[in-house]
C-alpha cells in the first residue's frame, strides 16, 4: 500500500505537469485536442492524489507504524475520527491535504465548466495545474508522507521496520474541532486558486469583459465562506483547549488565515463596482493576485518557522519552496499585467461622493489598511531584528490598538454603504434612510451608559452595531413592503419572497447582521474577569455573580488517557443551578498532561472553568475561573454569516412575468400607481446589491 | 423633670472620668488611627500593588522562551501546571516587590528592557526604528486615501465631461413624457 500511495502522488505530480505542457503547447498551438488531454489530466490528478490519501488514512486505520508518518501521529488507542484527522497532523500530511482538495477544486471547476468558455478554460487549466505541480512537487520530493522506518542490520543492509506504538496524535490537537477546523481552512486557503487562476487565465488570454467574474463569483463565495468557517472554527479551538479565556491572540498563524480573508472579502465587495459599472478592472485583479499570494505567504510564514506560533504544528525548512513560489507567482502576475494592461481599462467614472461606489471604495481601502497593520504587525518583529540585530515582541495589545479603530469604521461603512444609492444618493434621501438607524443607534448608546457602560471603544462599537442592525432591517421592511402591497401578502412571506428574489443582496445583509452579531461578542471583551484560587474540597470561589463550590477531585481513564476531574458545583443567589468538570487528561502515549476547559456559556456570559492542576506554592488543586461577557455571540454570529453566505450562493427565484393585451394609459397615471405601491423606496434609486 | 435633669449630670460626670483615664484616652487615639489608616493600608495591599503590578505584568513578555504570552497572561495549557509558568510567576513577584517600593512604571518597565532587550515589551517601543511599527498602519491607509481621493476626483471629472450614454430618446416621446408629467414641453436645444 505504501507503493501505491507513493506511486498515486508520483503519477499525480506527472500528470500535471503535463496539464501544465499540454495545456501551454494547446494554447500556443490552438490544438484543441491537445487543450482536451491538457483538462483530462488535471481532472486525473484528484483521482490520483484520492488515492495516496485513501492509502495514508488506511495506514492510519490499521495502525501501520512502519510509516514514520503514522508512527509519529498515531497510536492504537486513538479514537477512530481521531486516526482520521491525523492525516493533517504534521507537514506532510497537512501538504497532502492541500493537494488533494485543490486537486478536488480543480477537478471539480473543470468538469462543470468542460464544455462552457472555450477560449478561458485552457488558460485557467495551466494556471491551475502549475499550483498543484508545485505542491505534488513537495508531496513528492521534500515532505512525503510516505516514508518508511527503516534500520541497518550489522551488514549495513537496511530492513524495514515497524514500531510496536506511536507517539500519539498531539494531544491539543486531540478536540472535535480539530477534525474539521483544518479541512475548512485549507478549504478556503486552495479554493482561492480558482479565482486566481481565472483571472490570470483571463488576463493572459485576453478575454473579453467581466465573463471570468461572473464565472468565479460563486467559488470566490465558496472559498471565503470556508475560511471564515475555518477561522471560526480555529478561534473556538483556542477558546475551549487552550485554555486561557480567549479565542483570538493575534497569534502568526490565526493573523495568516485572516490575511487572505480580509482581502477576498474586499474583493467580493469591489467585485460589484466592475460588474455595475465597468469600474476598478486592475484592483480586481490584483485583490485577487495578493489574496492568493497571501495564502502562500501565510503557509511559508506558519510553516517555516519564520514566525512562532501556538498554532503551527507542522514546522520545517520547507519555507524556501515557498519564497521560491511566492517570487514566480508575483513576476507571473506582474509581467501578465504589465504586458496585458490595457486590457484592464476601466470606464472609471464617479458621478457623485455620496453613492455606493464610493462607499464601496472606502470599505475597500479600510479593508486592506486592515490587511496591511495585520500584516505589519506579523512579520515587523523579523523586520527589526533584520535591520536592528534585536528582535522585537507585537503582541495582542498592538494589534487592538491598531485595529479596532479600523474595525469600528468598517462597520460604520457596514451600515452606511447598502444605504447609498448607486452613482448618486440625495441629501433627502440620505437623511430619510439613516434618520432611523442613527437614532435607534444613538438611543442604544445612551442606555447602554446609563447601564454602567464605560468602556469607549465597546460603546461606539455597540451603538454601531444597533445601526448597522437597524439599516438592514430597514432594508428587508421597505422591500418586503413593497412586495406586500402589491402581491397582498403578510410582510413575512414578503420578506422571504424578497430574499429569494435577489438572494445575493439579501443574503450579503446576512453576512452583514452575523458579523455584527460577532462584533457585539467582540464588544464584550473589555469586561472580562478571571481570578484563579486555591480549592480544597469544601472551599469556594466566588466570580460575578457565581460561588463555585469544589466537591470533589476524581480520576477518569480510558485507553487514551488518564484524566483528573475537578467537580465544582456552581451557585447563584444561593442556589445550585450547575455541575461544571474541569479536567485535566494525561495522554498516554505522548506522556503529555493537558486541560480541558469546563464551559457554561449563555447569551449573556460564559463562566469558563480551568483546573490548572496543583499550585507549585502551596501544592493544592487550583482552579482559574473566568467571566467572559458575550462570548457566545460570537459562534452565533459566525453560524449566521456561514448561514447568509450560502443563501447568497442560491441562485435567484425567478419572477413569472404575465403578458396582458397593452392599453393605451397614460403616463402620469402608471408613474402615479407605481409610486403608490413602492411608497418612499421609489424615490431612491436602486442598485441590485 | 428633675430626676431627669439630675440623671444627665450624673452621665456628664461619668463620661468626664471615663474619659479623664489615659488607658481610655489611648485606646481610643489608637482607634481612631486605625479607622484612618485601615482604608490606606487595605489599599495599598489591594487595590494599588497588585493591580497595578497585574497591568504591569501585562505590558512585558514572559520571558520563558516556550509561550507567546505577556507574563500577566501567560497561561501554559498542560504540563504540570496549566497556568502561570515559573518565569511568569517570578516575573509577577518581582513586579509586585518594584510597585511596593513606588518606582514608576517608566521606571520598571526600563528596568527590564536593560534585563532581557526591548523583546519583553508586550508592544513595540515608540523611538527610532520600532516607531515605524505605529506609523506605518496610520501613513499607508492616508496615502492609500489620498491616492484614492486623486482617483475619484479624476474619476468625478471624467463623468462630468461623459457625453450622455445610452440609446437616443425619441424627442417626440420625450415630449409626451413631459407634457404628461406637467412640465413644459422639451426645447429643441435642451435636448
Amino acid at each position: 500500500m505504501d507503493i501505491l500511495g507513493s506511486f498515486a502522488l508520483l503519477l499525480a505530480f506527472l500528470a500535471a505537469v503535463y496539464a501544465v505542457v499540454a495545456g501551454i503547447v494547446g494554447i500556443l498551438t490552438r490544438r484543441l485536442l491537445l487543450t482536451k488531454s491538457a483538462r483530462n489530466a488535471g481532472m486525473a490528478v484528484f483521482v490520483l492524489v484520492t488515492i495516496a490519501v485513501a492509502c495514508l488514512e488506511y495506514f492510519f486505520f490499521t495502525n501501520n507504524f512502519s510509516m514514520a508518518y503514522v508512527a509519529e501521529h498515531s497510536n492504537r488507542a486513538l479514537p477512530a475520527y481521531y486516526k482520521f484527522a491525523a492525516l493533517w497532523a504534521g507537514q506532510e500530511g497537512s501538504l497532502l491535504l492541500w493537494t488533494w482538495l485543490l486537486s478536488g477544486y480543480v477537478f471539480f471547476v473543470l468538469f462543470l465548466h468542460r464544455k462552457r468558455h472555450p477560449e478561458l478554460m485552457p488558460y485557467a487549466g495551466v494556471v491551475m495545474a502549475s499550483v498543484q505541480t508545485f505542491f505534488l512537487t513537495l508531496n513528492n520530493f521534500v515532505a512525503t508522507p510516505f516514508q518508511v522506518i527503516a534500520s541497518a542490520d550489522g551488514a549495513g543492509v537496511m530492513h524495514l521496520a515497524k514500531l510496536a506504538e506511536g507517539r500519539g496524535l498531539n494531544p491539543l490537537l486531540q478536540y472535535p474541532e480539530m477534525v474539521i477546523h483544518p479541512p475548512m481552512l485549507y478549504l478556503g486557503y486552495t479554493g482561492f486558486t480558482v479565482p486566481f487562476a481565472f483571472a490570470l487565465g483571463a488576463l493572459l488570454g485576453r478575454y473579453p469583459g467581466e465573463k471570468w467574474i461572473h464565472i468565479t463569483r460563486r467559488w470566490t463565495m465558496i472559498a471565503w465562506c470556508f475560511q471564515s468557517i475555518g477561522i471560526l472554527l480555529g478561534a473556538h479551538w483556542a477558546y475551549a483547549v487552550l485554555g486561557w479565556g480567549g479565542y483570538w491572540a493575534w497569534d502568526p498563524v490565526e493573523n495568516a488565515s485572516l490575511l487572505p480573508w480580509i482581502t477576498g472579502t474586499a474583493f467580493l465587495h469591489s467585485v460589484m463596482m466592475q460588474e455595475k459599472r465597468g469600474m476598478m478592472k486592475v484592483w480586481n485583479v490584483w485583490l485577487v493576485f495578493t489574496t492568493f499570494m497571501l495564502c502562500i505567504l501565510g503557509t511559508l510564514l506558519t510553516r517555516s518557522g519564520v514566525v512562532s506560533s501556538v498554532h503551527a504544528f507542522a514546522q520545517s525548512s520547507i519555507g524556501t519552496w515557498f519564497v521560491v513560489f511566492l517570487a514566480i507567482t508575483f513576476t507571473v502576475c506582474f509581467a501578465a499585467y504589465w504586458k496585458n494592461r490595457d486590457y484592464l481599462r476601466s470606464d472609471n467614472q464617479l458621478d457623485s461622493l455620496v453613492s455606493r461606489e464610493s462607499s464601496f471604495l472606502f470599505n475597500n481601502l479600510i479593508l486592506l489598511a486592515a490587511c496591511f497593520a495585520v500584516l505589519w504587525g506579523t512579520l515587523f518583529p523579523v523586520l527589526s531584528e533584520w535591520v536592528q540585530g534585536s528582535k522585537i515582541s507585537v503582541g495582542a495589545p498592538f494589534f487592538n490598538k491598531v485595529n479596532v479603530p479600523i474595525a469600528l469604521f468598517l462597520m460604520l461603512l457596514t451600515g452606511v454603504g447598502p444605504l447609498l444609492a448607486w452613482r448618486k444618493t440625495s441629501f433627502d434621501a440620505l437623511m430619510r434612510n439613516f434618520a432611523w438607524p442613527l437614532g435607534g443607534g444613538v438611543l442604544a448608546g445612551v442606555v447602554a451608559l446609563i447601564f454602567g457602560f464605560r468602556d469607549a471603544y465597546s460603546l461606539v462599537c455597540l451603538i454601531l452595531c444597533v445601526f448597522v442592525t437597524l439599516t438592514i432591517a430597514s432594508e428587508f421592511f421597505r422591500g418586503a413592503r413593497v412586495i406586500s402591497a402589491r402581491d397582498g401578502t403578510n410582510l413575512l412571506t414578503s420578506i422571504g419572497e424578497l430574499t429569494m428574489r435577489n438572494t445575493r443582496r439579501y443574503g450579503g445583509y446576512i453576512v452583514h447582521f452575523g458579523m455584527v452579531l460577532v462584533f457585539i461578542g467582540i464588544a464584550g471583551t473589555p469586561f472580562n474577569k478571571d481570578i484563579q484560587k486555591d480549592l480544597g474540597i469544601g472551599d469556594t470561589l466566588r466570580i460575578g455573580p457565581y460561588t463555585i463550590l469544589c466537591q470533589n477531585f476524581d480520576q477518569v481513564s480510558n485507553n487514551n488517557y488518564q484524566s483528573d476531574r475537578a467537580s465544582l458545583e456552581v451557585f447563584r443567589n444561593g442556589k445550585s443551578v450547575m455541575m461544571l468538570f474541569p479536567e485535566r487528561r494525561l495522554f498516554l502515549a505522548s506522556g503529555i498532561t493537558e486541560t480541558m476547559v469546563a464551559v457554561q456559556s449563555s447569551p449573556l456570559r460564559d463562566l469558563y472553568v480551568v483546573y490548572a492542576g496543583r499550585s507549585p506554592e502551596s501544592g493544592r488543586p487550583a482552579v482559574h475561573a473566568y467571566l467572559l461577557p458575550l462570548v457566545k455571540w460570537i459562534w452565533f454570529g459566525g453560524i449566521v454569516v456561514v448561514l447568509g453566505t450560502i443563501l447568497a450562493l442560491l441562485p435567484n427565484r425567478r419572477t413569472v412575468l404575465v403578458l396582458r393585451p397593452a392599453t393605451e394609459r397614460s403616463w402620469t397615471g402608471a408613474i402615479a400607481e407605481v409610486s403608490a405601491a413602492m411608497g418612499p423606496v421609489a424615490s431612491r434609486v436602486e442598485g441590485n446589491d | 423633670m428633675t430626676n431627669t435633669v439630675r440623671a444627665l449630670k450624673n452621665t456628664r460626670r461619668s463620661l468626664r472620668l471615663f474619659f479623664a483615664s489615659s488607658s481610655v484616652r489611648f485606646a481610643l487615639l489608637a482607634m481612631v488611627a486605625a479607622l484612618l489608616l485601615a482604608p490606606i493600608s487595605l489599599n495599598t495591599a489591594s487595590a494599588q500593588v497588585l493591580p497595578r503590578a497585574k497591568s504591569i505584568a501585562k505590558r512585558v513578555m514572559c520571558m520563558c522562551g516556550g509561550c507567546q504570552d505577556s507574563a500577566g497572561m501567560c497561561s501554559h495549557p498542560g504540563g504540570t501546571f496549566s497556568g502561570p509558568c515559573e518565569t511568569a510567576r517570578a516575573m509577577q513577584k518581582d513586579l509586585d516587590l518594584r510597585v511596593a517600593r513606588s518606582e514608576s512604571d517608566d521606571a520598571i518597565l526600563t528596568a527590564y528592557v536593560q534585563q532581557y532587550g526591548p523583546t519583553v515589551l508586550v508592544e513595540p517601543p515608540n523611538k527610532g526604528f520600532d516607531l515605524l511599527a505605529w506609523v506605518m498602519p496610520i501613513l499607508v491607509p492616508l496615502i492609500a486615501l489620498v491616492l484614492v481621493w486623486q482617483a475619484v476626483r479624476g474619476w468625478r471629472h471624467k463623468a462630468v465631461l461623459a457625453p450622455a450614454g445610452g440609446p437616443p430618446i425619441d424627442p417626440r416621446l420625450l415630449a409626451r413624457v413631459e407634457r404628461e408629467a406637467g412640465n413644459e414641453p422639451a426645447r429643441e436645444n435642451d435636448e
